[in-house]
């Protein structure tokens, strides 16, 4: 009796552990690219103009979203030291108070217009996310593509409307802000819709 | 034979919890730099040369005065102060026209004012004598309290002193164009009474000016708050 009830749990494991194995080869991936002529875009305010009008860099980034057998969400925000602002490399006068991040403004688009958020949007910190694609709540609705909020497995090279996202930016600093060197670091997440 | 149960069963719970995990996910990042230059634009928009001539009695008598003589305007990004000074003493006789008189005629012989009012303790928002290069205190470009400003003031704001907002002019018509009005008075003879300083404070005991051809060169100075 003893044996009979090893072994039951030795083949109950066996089994327990081949799940997990299969698992990890099984078909669901979500694979994420990003291209642009350069990592980091950068802003020259150097004239009036540019702080009376901003400056707007279309097609700064392109995303290329490539996912198998799942739904999926994608949220994007900003990284900092010091959350809400940007990062400082240095200043050239006192006067003027220090930027928000939320003075980047982003736009993410593609043929299918399958954003969430359309039009420029002004970017918020990664601890509270914009969602491209999706939403906090898991699991979301399923949309297949071309419709707006496309969720649903796919990828750039066989659906570059719904899957293919690019991205311009835009800032209009105005004058309230201290003359400086400034920097953020964008995060886009690509993540399983569980 | 019950602590193999118990370990066998704590792998399978261990075994199953795991598959909570095995949420997918990727990540890409991004680096926006903005560089925010410092930016102070003075611009005048009219003539720079204003010009005086005194051909009748009434004129002496009266004085000339010339509205909206020299216009200016400032675009900033940074918070901004705006000073005016004669940059020499007196002004440069070109040409004289007769052999007496004083030809020596100081920098405070022009009164100016400006449209926009200052809060500085020395100022121009009235028709006031301009302060000759010695006087205004402005050394290698750099004014003191007892300097004449248009806008703003000696000292920074932290440290008390005031200053003009960041701003353009095509925004901020009220605070960032300045409308310039000069007055020369000689009267007869001419003395320009209403000099600050006296004719004769070279050592040159005639006490009106020397007929002839005059310029003085007047500088407006946009600076970061100071």
């Amino acid at each position: 009796m003893k044996y009979f009830f090893l072994t039951i749990l030795i083949s109950l494991n066996i089994f327990l552990f081949s799940m997990i194995g299969t698992s990890k080869v099984s078909a669901q991936t979500v694979e994420f690219g990003i291209t642009s002529l350069s990592s980091t875009i950068s802003f020259d305010f150097n004239t009036i103009e540019n702080y009376r009008t901003g400056i707007i860099k279309y097609n700064a980034f392109e995303l290329l979203v490539d996912v198998t057998g799942s739904q999926w969400d994608l949220y994007v925000g900003a990284t900092t030291t010091s959350t809400g602002y940007l990062d400082v490399t240095s200043t050239y006068s006192t006067s003027g108070v220090l930027p928000p991040v939320s003075i980047l403004q982003m736009q993410v688009r593609n043929a299918n217009n399958t954003s969430l958020v359309s039009g420029f949007s002004p970017i918020t910190d990664i601890a509270t996310p914009t969602y491209l694609i999706g939403s906090a709540a898991a699991p979301d609705l399923s949309v297949s593509c071309p419709n707006n909020g496309t969720n649903t497995a796919g990828n750039y090279l066989s659906s570059p409307g719904c899957y293919k996202f690019n991205v311009d930016l835009k800032i209009n600093p105005g004058f309230t802000y201290k003359s400086g060197l400034y920097s953020l670091r964008i995060d886009y997440i690509l993540i399983q819709d569980l | 034979m019950k602590k193999l149960v118990f370990l066998f069963a704590l792998v399978a719970i261990i075994a199953t919890s795991q598959k909570s995990y095995a949420q997918l996910s990727d990540q890409e990042y991004n680096y926006v730099t903005m560089d925010l230059r410092g930016i102070l634009n003075l611009t005048m928009t009219t003539n720079p040369q204003v010009d005086f001539v005194f051909k009748t009695i009434q004129e002496y008598r009266q004085g000339i005065t010339r509205f909206n003589a020299t216009k200016l305007e400032v675009d900033a990004t940074l918070a901004w102060d705006l000073f005016v000074y004669a940059n020499s003493d007196s002004w440069s006789q070109v040409e004289a026209y007769s052999t007496n008189g004083n030809s020596y005629l100081p920098a405070e012989v022009l009164e100016i004012e400006s449209s926009v009012t200052s809060t500085a303790p020395v100022n121009i928002n009235s028709f006031t004598s301009l302060l000759g290069l010695t006087n205004s205190t402005v050394a290698a470009g750099v004014p003191t309290a007892a300097t004449q400003f248009l806008a703003g003031q000696f000292g920074t704001i932290s440290g008390g002193g005031s200053a003009f907002a960041p701003g353009t002019a095509a925004d901020n018509p009220t605070t960032h164009k300045f409308r310039i009005d000069m007055r020369l008075k000689p009267s007869i003879p001419a003395t320009f009474p209403n000099s600050t300083v006296l004719l004769t404070a070279n050592g040159n005991n005639e006490a009106y000016a020397q007929a002839g051809y005059y310029y003085l060169e007047v500088v407006y100075s946009l600076v970061e708050d100071l």
